[in-house]
């Protein structure tokens, strides 16, 4: 990985760790992937093609 | 959307705040009417519960109830500095749960259609830090109906496709509902 990018990375790590906002989550689960997968078999499928593909 | 956004993670928006678990971030965009507006960039805080490993991720200005509206269209300065921070944070948390897999939705035809070109654009540059894919969903026909307001889709019975995205000069043959990231 890019220095300048490594660097990126530590100092919003830096950021979360030393001054980070508690989380507070707004968002629901509500995208069109976990709306449409609703068994475990197609779970299973999916999970399998997505790690061959 | 603007089409010719460059992706450069050296080249994105101070971030205003970040939580500690780094699902959440937020940052100032400065629109073309001179205005800075509040981007929220948030991860979901809990997987489907049957793909343990796999998180939403949505961005954009924060409507009057706290919620993220992604659906807002809003006329940046700078795309590539907005793209590129928010991507940045998904490379953020990637980096430290590298088991986990972050998707966002293309909500809607035109949507998919930039991301999709947008991943070509910058193909060469995410490719250094994300395995990505789309997801096609396909829904099952169960017979034509005899008459025309017959719905012959069984849409209980989808089949979702995942194809690893590589960079092409071809036109997908059919545009993807989802996208998602994976860090290298």
């Amino acid at each position: 990985m890019d220095e300048a990018v490594k660097r990126k990375l530590e100092e919003l790590g830096k950021k979360a760790k030393e001054g980070g906002i508690k989380s507070r989550p707004t968002l629901r689960n509500g995208s069109s992937l976990h709306k449409i997968i609703k068994t475990k078999k197609q779970a299973d499928t999916f999970m399998k093609l997505l790690k061959s593909a | 959307m603007a089409i010719g956004v460059k992706i450069d993670f050296t080249n994105t928006y101070d971030i205003a705040d970040v939580s500690e678990d780094l699902k959440i971030l937020t940052f100032k965009s400065q629109l073309q009417n001179g205005h800075a507006i509040p981007l929220k960039v948030e991860i979901s805080n809990e997987a489907h519960e049957l793909l343990p490993n796999v998180f939403n991720l949505a961005f954009g200005p924060i409507n009057a109830k706290g919620h993220i509206d992604d659906k807002a269209e809003l006329p940046h300065t700078d795309y590539s500095r907005v793209f590129s921070t928010i991507l940045l944070s998904a490379l953020n948390y990637l980096n430290n749960n590298p088991e986990q897999y972050l998707g966002i939705d293309g909500s809607d035809n035109l949507r998919a259609y930039y991301y999709w070109r947008f991943l070509q654009r910058n193909f060469e540059y995410l490719n250094q830090f994300f395995e990505i894919f789309g997801l096609k969903y396909y829904v099952r026909i169960t017979r034509f109906g005899k008459r025309q307001y017959q719905n012959p889709f069984d849409f209980e019975d989808v089949f979702v496709h995942p194809d690893r995205i590589v960079k092409t000069n071809e036109w997908p043959e059919q545009m993807y509902n989802y996208f998602i990231f994976k860090i290298k």
